[in-house]
């Protein structure tokens, strides 16, 4: 789609110099596909698994602009077993300004 | 530039789980029994007046969600609000390029995701019309009260109730 | 020490984790939910709203459900909801739920004019057959009847018509599906031969142009609407036209906007059939192989009592639906008076855009895809209207393709599946059968294992006229289930709260919550709602979806088909068939309508152990047997290779849903059209199988007034509806807080001006008077819907504002569906 068709917003898939995002997300998972979904996030550039128990994980996601946060988070949304990822937590970091 | 956004900005998502549980404080008891099954009017024939128009809430305050996947509640005030073609008055404040400016939050990225599961640059357009998911509150208060339990709620142990901050 | 950017991913960790409940790591986690405590069970289930039928997904903890969301892997709606179904958590939680019977008791026996008592199931059920063999012993089966609805599940619904049909032998059955999509069935098996619409929601995603007849689907079908808006801000040349008779929400992604007087889009319709034939855009070539051209009745009245003035002056009340054959050029110049000139005189709409909107159906190019729900249906020319939406996409060959297509969408979550597939109207039997046809009876009773002759041929009352005749005390036995019929039925006031006060008759409603209607029955059935209990529905676009029983009603509820299958063991056959068919069945002697009818070899033959076992199933563990897969196995196979095709049970608790007919594992998505339907032969393009010689009818019909336009002394019209938050008459939504504080109260939607002359403003308290009614409430001039000077809207899901008291039982003579949106009121200032 034409992206500079939505009014009132703009282009920001490119990522603007010197950002960067970092979010966390909260992952509802068939226990038994556990460790396939720990080995994605594994081999996955930018994400990390914080916690783990049964059925949850919290996994955060870094990267250069929000288009990199939410691929991932949909690529681990439509894993087999993965019920819902949902992100709880987003920051951008703007070049040193702190805003958290 | 809204001003009246500031003041959402002091709650920034770290304050959801804790207000969650606020909501629900007094909570948990066995549902009561009423009298009468029924509520005001208590029957077909019975004609009420009519209560003043609430006005809405316009306090800027988050209020928490029931669970994570609820979108949340409008605190501001929304009339003659314009979404239209060519306009959407909502990403005035709320879109990423303004959110520091105006300290609204900023749409989540799940509303980048299109139909096909694939990140576009921009807020995905089946998102467009905000208030189709994302409503305001009036203060008129729910003549039932509802029992629904979040989480929190339901596995808390009931020393714990309370405490939390 | 942390640095900055390890703080802060602590802090999304940690939120995070609190929102999920999971435990910390660390030490900081004394106010957190930790361990097996957070551990979820996550389910899949239909929304239990409108007829979109998204998908959802439900957590479920303790035995109560703690979370929904938008399933992502949900072809419908890919993850969204809107806001009714994002809060679906809370619908069953209300604090009033019904948790046992309860009975009007004075003495400690039944009395009229008892106050409600609990009693124990069997003590309701002990009246309630008392009441019934009354009845059925001094007045015949036709003085009992059932009002059911659009959102029984699919075995419920079959179960009634079972019971009602094959037990109690008559067919005073309707759906409130009658309230709302009537007209839409009435007109499908007149012009296709077969129910339901050919194509489906990916012609969203194919069309060029979308035009919205008389819908709010930014409210109403919010979710279609995404897909919509989506399509439009996507691709430029993508035009929607937006057509009512007031401004709302869905006029503002409109590049066609209109609005029109009260009744007139027939005319419109005729205008653009004119239009494509005058310009020469008529797809000569399908319309040749495909089409039959009929002249229809007309002056056919208003569907209101017979001795009504209205009736009495019309020609053809008594025969409506006649229709006579003629060919292309009758037609032709039948709708050549629909010029543009005229219609833009009738109808109020500049020319302009009468002829913009011509011409996305005329042109060849643009695939347009037609919507509509209650402003067609609820119509007192409902079937007309249908029919001449069909006629322009007839004439241009548009439909049964993909983005080309006239849709009728649904209002409540099975319409389709429960109410017309089943076959719950008092006309119809599964699979479009009918009851007057001898050939479908005796098919029914082979399928049912029922004695020849048994099932009753004589169509039985039908919506309103239930209600008339519970007044009149023809019908004296009723049983209401899943529906607030006394908050939604037409002119409620005279029409319906008689009868159900009527001291002849024995009223009960089965329902979740202590709705208005409940509220003047005699017995209370408390009933478990959405996932206390498995399920089938049926959605807009012919997809059967299932879901499991995911936690347990609270108290005594008991789901629908629980009560309709325990009710009838109370009955033998000797009570309520006749001795003739006794005789001549001697084998049926002496058994209960539990053992005829669910209890036949076929209803019965999946035992429990089948179930699923990480889901419970209480009716099954009641009854013994897996009811839910017994009675849907015995319905499908009225379908089975008939157009109807239904998988085998157990695959619909896998996918997603799968849209009928469903052949060889394979959905259909465009019915009639060779390579997409497989029930239309290599060469033959198009069929139109369900009228035997495989081609749709094109029927002329003209405008034809309101039953009712105002006057001086009722000067406006009034128009009735839906909004986005709340769903029908708000039992389950005005019970989520954050959604009763959203939209509390219905207000009187109107035009400033209008206002200003009367002396009113926003916020005046007001009186909304019709001939009929009252209802008192605020006025709004700057809400969402902007009504034109003249016309003023109301909403009516608030059951302490009741704006059906004010509403005319008019209905569609063919349809019988009432015409909520159009009757003359005035409004005065209390």
């Amino acid at each position: 789609m034409p992206r500079a068709d939505i009014p009132g917003d703009d282009i920001t898939g490119a990522g603007t110099a010197g950002e960067r995002h970092l979010a966390s997300l909260l992952l509802h998972v068939r226990p038994e596909r556990q460790a396939a979904v720990r080995a994605v996030i594994a081999a996955m550039p930018g994400t990390e698994l914080h916690i783990e128990q049964p059925g949850k994980m919290v996994v955060t996601v870094e990267g250069p602009h929000e288009g990199w946060i939410a691929d991932r988070m949909t690529a681990l949304h439509l894993l087999e077993g993965v019920f819902s990822a949902v992100m709880v937590f987003h920051h951008i970091d703007r070049a040193g300004a702190v805003e958290a | 530039m809204r001003p009246h956004h500031l003041a959402a900005l002091a709650a920034l998502p770290f304050l959801v789980p804790a207000v969650l549980s606020a909501q629900n404080a007094n909570q948990g008891g066995p549902p009561l029994r009423l009298d009468s099954p029924f509520r005001p009017p208590l029957n077909f024939v019975e004609q009420n007046p009519a209560p003043p128009i609430p006005p809405d809430v316009t306090d800027d305050r988050r209020v928490a969600r029931n669970y994570p996947e609820q979108p949340p509640v409008i605190p501001h005030n929304v009339r003659d609000y314009q979404i239209t073609l060519n306009n959407n008055q909502c990403l005035t404040c709320h879109s990423r390029r303004f959110t520091e400016a105006v300290q609204a939050p900023m749409v989540s990225i799940t509303h980048y995701v299109d139909r096909e599961g694939q990140t576009l640059g921009a807020v995905s357009p089946r998102r467009y019309f905000c208030m189709q998911c994302h409503v305001p509150q009036t203060t008129a208060q729910p003549i039932v009260p509802n029992m629904f339990k979040d989480l929190d709620t339901l596995v808390s142990r009931p020393s714990d109730r309370g405490d939390r901050p | 020490m942390l640095d900055r950017r390890d703080f802060i991913k602590a802090q999304a960790v940690a939120a995070a984790a609190a929102a999920g409940g999971l435990s910390l790591p660390a030490a900081a986690q004394s106010s957190l939910v930790a361990g097996e405590d957070a551990t979820l069970k996550w389910s899949k289930a239909p929304c239990r709203f409108c007829g979109t039928g998204c998908g959802v997904m439900v957590a479920t903890k303790d035995n109560r459900v703690v979370a929904t969301h938008g399933d992502m892997q949900a072809e419908v709606n890919r993850g969204l909801n809107c806001v009714k179904g994002y809060f679906l958590s809370k619908i069953l939680y209300g604090q009033d739920r019904l948790t046992q019977p309860l009975l009007r008791m004075r003495d400690g026996q039944y009395h009229k004019e008892g106050e409600f008592q609990p009693v124990s199931w069997d003590r309701a059920f002990d009246e309630m057959a008392r009441q019934w063999k009354r009845v059925i012993k001094e007045k015949g089966p036709d003085a009992v009847g059932m009002f059911g609805s659009g959102q029984w599940t699919i075995w419920e619904g079959y179960a009634a018509s079972k019971l009602m049909r094959g037990g109690f032998r008559t067919n005073n059955l309707d759906p409130n599906a009658r309230h709302c999509m009537a007209s839409a069935a009435v007109a499908f098996i007149r012009t296709f031969g077969m129910d339901e619409p050919m194509g489906c929601y990916d012609d969203f995603e194919n069309a060029d142009a979308f035009v919205l007849w008389g819908s709010n689907m930014a409210e109403m079908h919010p979710i279609l609407w995404t897909r919509i808006t989506d399509r439009r801000l996507a691709h430029n040349h993508v035009k929607v036209a937006v057509l009512s008779t007031f401004e709302h929400r869905s006029f503002e992604l409109a590049d066609i906007p209109m609005i029109f007087t009260p009744g007139t889009d027939l005319a419109i319709l005729n205008y653009i059939a004119n239009h494509i034939i005058q310009t020469g855009r008529v797809n000569r070539e399908f319309v040749e192989k495909h089409c039959n051209f009929r002249l229809g009745q007309t002056d056919i009245g208003y569907g209101l009592r017979p001795e009504s003035v209205l009736e009495v002056r019309a020609a053809n009340a008594k025969d409506p639906t006649d229709s006579k054959p003629i060919d292309f050029d009758a037609f032709a110049k039948f709708v050549s008076t629909y010029t543009l000139d005229y219609t833009a005189e009738l109808t109020g709409v500049p020319k302009e855009r009468l002829e913009a909107l011509a011409e996305l159906y005329a042109d060849p190019k643009v695939k347009v895809m037609s919507l509509w729900t209650m402003g067609f249906n609820q119509h007192v020319r409902g079937v007309w209207a249908n029919h001449m939406a069909y006629n322009i996409h007839l004439l241009t060959g548009k439909i049964s393709e993909p983005g080309n297509g006239p849709f009728s969408l649904t209002g409540q979550p099975s319409a389709c599946g429960t109410a017309r597939e089943v076959g719950t109207f008092a006309h119809r039997l599964p699979a479009d059968m009918q009851v007057t046809n001898p050939t479908h009876r005796a098919h029914t009773e082979e399928a049912w294992k029922l004695p020849k002759d048994l099932l009753p041929a004589k169509i039985g009352y039908h919506a309103v006229q239930q209600d008339r005749m519970l007044k009149d005390g023809k019908l004296n036995a009723y049983w209401i289930m899943v529906n607030n019929n006394l908050q939604a039925a037409p002119n409620s006031g005279n029409e319906t709260y008689p009868g159900y006060r009527n001291p002849d008759n024995f009223i009960v409603v089965s329902d979740a919550y202590p709705t208005v209607t409940a509220s003047a029955a005699d017995l209370i059935l408390p009933a478990a709602m959405w996932v206390e209990k498995e399920g089938a529905y049926g959605n807009a676009e012919r997809r059967t979806h299932f879901w499991h029983q995911l936690v347990t009603a609270p108290g005594e509820a008991r789901s629908d088909l629980w009560q309709l299958m325990e009710f009838s063991k109370r009955f033998t056959t000797d009570e309520v068939w006749p001795a003739a068919v006794l005789d001549a069945n001697p084998s049926y002697r002496g058994k209960t309508l539990f053992d005829v009818l669910y209890r036949n070899g076929t209803v019965d033959r999946f035992p429990v152990s089948e179930i699923d076992p990480d889901y419970a199933n209480d009716e099954s563990r009641a009854f013994g047997f897996y009811v839910q897969k017994g009675l849907f196995e015995e319905y499908a196979d009225f379908g089975r290779g008939h157009g109807h095709d239904l998988a085998p049970f157990d695959r619909y608790h896998q996918v997603r849903g799968l849209r009928w007919p469903v052949v060889d594992g394979k959905e259909t998505r465009w019915r009639y059209r060779e390579g997409h339907d497989p029930f239309v032969k290599a060469g033959e393009q198009v069929r139109f199988y369900g009228n035997p010689d495989g081609k749709a009818n094109v029927f002329a019909f003209p405008y034809e007034p309101p039953a009712e336009v105002p006057d001086r002394e009722f000067d406006l019209w009034l128009v009735t509806g839906r909004v986005l938050e709340h769903w029908h008459s708000g039992s389950m939504t005005m019970r989520v807080p954050e959604l009763y504080k959203a939209m509390p109260m219905a207000l009187v939607f109107m035009h400033p001006d209008d206002a200003k002359a009367r002396g009113l403003r926003r916020g005046s308290e007001v009186k909304v008077v019709s001939r009929r009614g009252e209802m008192i409430t605020r006025v709004e001039t700057r809400g969402r819907n902007k009504p034109p000077r003249g016309v003023v809207f109301v909403p009516w899901f608030d059951s302490a504002r009741l704006i059906n008291k004010c509403t005319l039982d008019a209905t569609d003579p063919i349809s019988k569906q009432t015409d909520f949106k159009k009757c003359a009121a005035r409004i005065v200032a209390v």
